[in-house]
């Protein structure tokens, strides 16, 4: 039903964490972290590049937890990149923190297939697995105030947050398309005469706040998928509200009737369970 | 003026060729007018510049003849209209040039709880009231003994008592919306009496012209108030952070007393763009019962975010779109659904 990878989901249930926000928990916040940063590139002291999903860091305890929310198997090599960073790998991602004084540990967030990986890597890492609307926690934190706020439980409701972080490559083209609908739909607003030209890689980077810092794979990865995607919103529109100019470049105008059009297109790739496969 | 007001509110009827001295107060996102002809939303003004700075005259051709208004810019947000037209013809001109897509322009939406403020003032007199509801989402709610509309006034003293009462009735109490409250204030020796809408129209009776501009700026500064807080205590932004986004912000929440059935339906006929919701949005089902919508708003084209479950709706607006739209939406909300809703911040602070 969800058109979310899990590492979009995760992330974003993770970012929920350090929010007082309705209807969800807090645990990083009462435990002193808020978000740093999200998809940071770093380079470890191996001198490897690395993207871990999230940063949180604790002024009170001078403490970065690396996320990963891959919520898959994780292969070998991402758990030795992610263990060999230091906290001076981390020093242009933080603000507000000492680096003179800082440490770090990895955490990882994701439900049984992560735990299955932790298990059979042997590491000591914290985790916090995540299954159905119950979460527990795998290993202990450093800082025991994540030990004290985070052990195990149920989420209520199951209603977590998913629009921090709306989409990535991951994803189905369903999700990617609700987001590209909307931008174009406010591009066009916004434009002189309520129109725009819009290259697919400008589009990108106005509707996914971590265009700049992710991979060129994973650049490459979502310009496919917008391609497909706008491909589909013009073949869908038959009174000239959308053109292809070239290769790469549309035109839009805001109208009514290209909106539900918009739905249409998210509707029917929805309900296409290929899309997910096709694409990734 | 008092006596007429006293009139008016018994009988509902002014003597031929009487009006009273009108006010709309307008949230903008627009810049200053120049002189001449302008449209607005769906209609054309012929502007001319007074000698007062941000004052200026407005012309506009009905189908009963010409009528005048005179347009005040109070700051860079809040403009207020005022004129002496008949209200049906004013109202009118008012909705076609704040309705249309992308207008820039919208009513300042005075929920239930800034409403009764207003009409419970200390300084004043409570002395009437309207409460109108119409539950617009009936259809799709199978509302099957439920209030399906309830429409009324009440004149008096005891108004506050009144209205009261009917909170506490549990079969109406959800449809109790305010529409406007009548209000008495003494300014000096003089005596204005007030009707002020959910819309912000001022409509004065009484001998107090000063007094009843006092209201409007009144109202605003409160209003100005709740908008600021939720433009840049509740708005989301992104920032990079050496190679990675910050991400800072808080959604908010409406909380509904009466669970929505059938929500893919509601969502869908909310998000239709329609007025006075003024939303669209493209949905994306999570999973049961549970939905993301990506939306824009439609009177400025800026961009907000929705998650909507029966029981609430989080709404996270970006940093820099106009926040009008989170008001709006649940001034309607208590309109055309659920009355006892409530808008509520960080920690469940309640915002209104």
């Amino acid at each position: 039903m969800s058109n979310l990878s899990k590492r979009t989901r995760f992330i974003n249930i993770c970012i929920g964490f350090t929010k007082s926000m309705p209807h969800w928990p807090s645990f990083l916040q009462s435990a002193g972290y808020d978000l740093q940063s999200v998809r940071p590139l770093l380079v470890n002291s191996s001198d490897r590049e690395v993207i871990p999903d999230l940063l949180f860091g604790s002024n009170f305890a001078q403490n970065v937890l690396v996320a990963d929310c891959s919520g898959e198997a994780i292969p070998d090599d991402v758990f030795r990149d992610l263990s060999d960073i230091s906290p001076a790998d981390l020093r242009t991602s933080i603000e507000n923190l000492d680096v003179s004084q800082l440490s770090n540990e990895t955490l990882f967030i994701g439900d049984t297939e992560t735990e299955a990986s932790i298990n059979s890597n042997g590491t000591d890492s914290p985790a916090i697995v995540i299954e159905g609307d119950r979460y527990r926690r795998i290993n202990d934190f450093d800082d025991d105030n994540l030990n004290q706020n985070i052990s195990e439980g149920r989420l209520p409701g199951m209603r977590p947050p998913n629009v921090y972080h709306p989409f990535s490559a991951e994803d189905g083209r369903a999700r990617i398309a609700v987001f590209l609908a909307q931008e174009l739909a406010h591009l066009a607003a916004k434009g002189r005469n309520r129109e725009v030209d819009i290259e697919v890689e400008d589009l990108l980077e106005s509707a996914f706040d971590s265009w700049e810092q992710i991979s060129s794979d994973e650049q490459e990865e979502l310009k496919r998928k917008a391609e497909d995607i706008l491909d589909l919103f013009e073949q869908k529109d038959v009174d000239g509200h959308m053109r292809k100019l070239d290769q790469r470049k549309y035109y839009v105008n805001s109208s009514k009737a290209l909106e539900r059009k918009f739905q249409e297109v998210v509707d029917d790739l929805s309900s296409d369970d290929s899309s997910l496969e096709d694409f990734t | 003026m008092v006596e007429s007001y006293d009139s008016i509110a018994e009988n509902q009827e002014l003597d031929d060729g009487q009006t009273y001295l009108k006010s709309y107060l307008i949230e903008s996102n627009r810049d200053a007018f120049t002189e001449g002809t302008v449209s607005l939303g769906d209609q054309q003004l012929y502007i001319s510049d007074t000698q007062e700075r941000g004052f200026v005259r407005a012309r506009a051709q009905t189908d009963d003849g010409r009528i005048y208004f005179f347009i005040d810019k109070l700051n860079d947000r809040f403009w207020s209209i005022h004129t002496i037209a008949k209200a049906t013809v004013s109202d009118k001109i008012i909705k076609r040039i704040i309705f249309p897509r992308f207008t820039e322009l919208d009513y300042p939406w005075l929920s239930n709880g800034f409403l009764e403020d207003v009409g419970k003032q200390p300084e004043a007199t409570f002395r009437a009231f309207s409460v109108k509801f119409e539950d617009e989402f009936h259809d799709i709610m199978a509302n099957e003994g439920g209030v399906e509309g309830l429409s009324m006034r009440l004149w008096g003293n005891s108004a506050d008592e009144v209205l009261d009462t009917l909170r506490t009735n549990e079969n109406i109490s959800g449809s109790t919306s305010l529409s406007n409250v009548g209000i008495k204030k003494e300014y000096g020796e003089r005596v204005l009496l007030s009707d002020i809408t959910y819309q912000s129209k001022f409509t004065a009776r009484g001998e107090s012209v000063e007094g009843h501009f006092s209201q409007v700026r009144d109202v605003m500064d409160k209003y100005y108030n709740i908008l600021d807080k939720v433009e840049n205590e509740y708005s989301m932004y992104t920032e990079q952070r050496g190679s990675g986004t910050h991400i800072d912000g808080h959604p908010l929440l409406i909380d509904f007393n009466r669970p929505i059935e059938n929500l893919r339906e509601f969502v869908d006929e909310l998000f239709s763009s329609t007025n006075p919701f003024r939303l669209w949005g493209v949905v994306d089902e999570m999973e049961e019962d549970y939905y993301t919508i990506a939306g824009v708003d439609m009177h400025t084209g800026d961009k907000i975010d929705f998650e909507v479950c029966p029981d609430w709706m989080r709404i996270y607006l970006p940093k820099g779109s106009c926040g009008n739209v989170v008001l709006r939406l649940y001034t309607n909300i208590q309109h055309y659904y659920d009355s006892k809703s409530t808008l509520e911040g960080e920690d469940s602070e309640q915002l209104i």
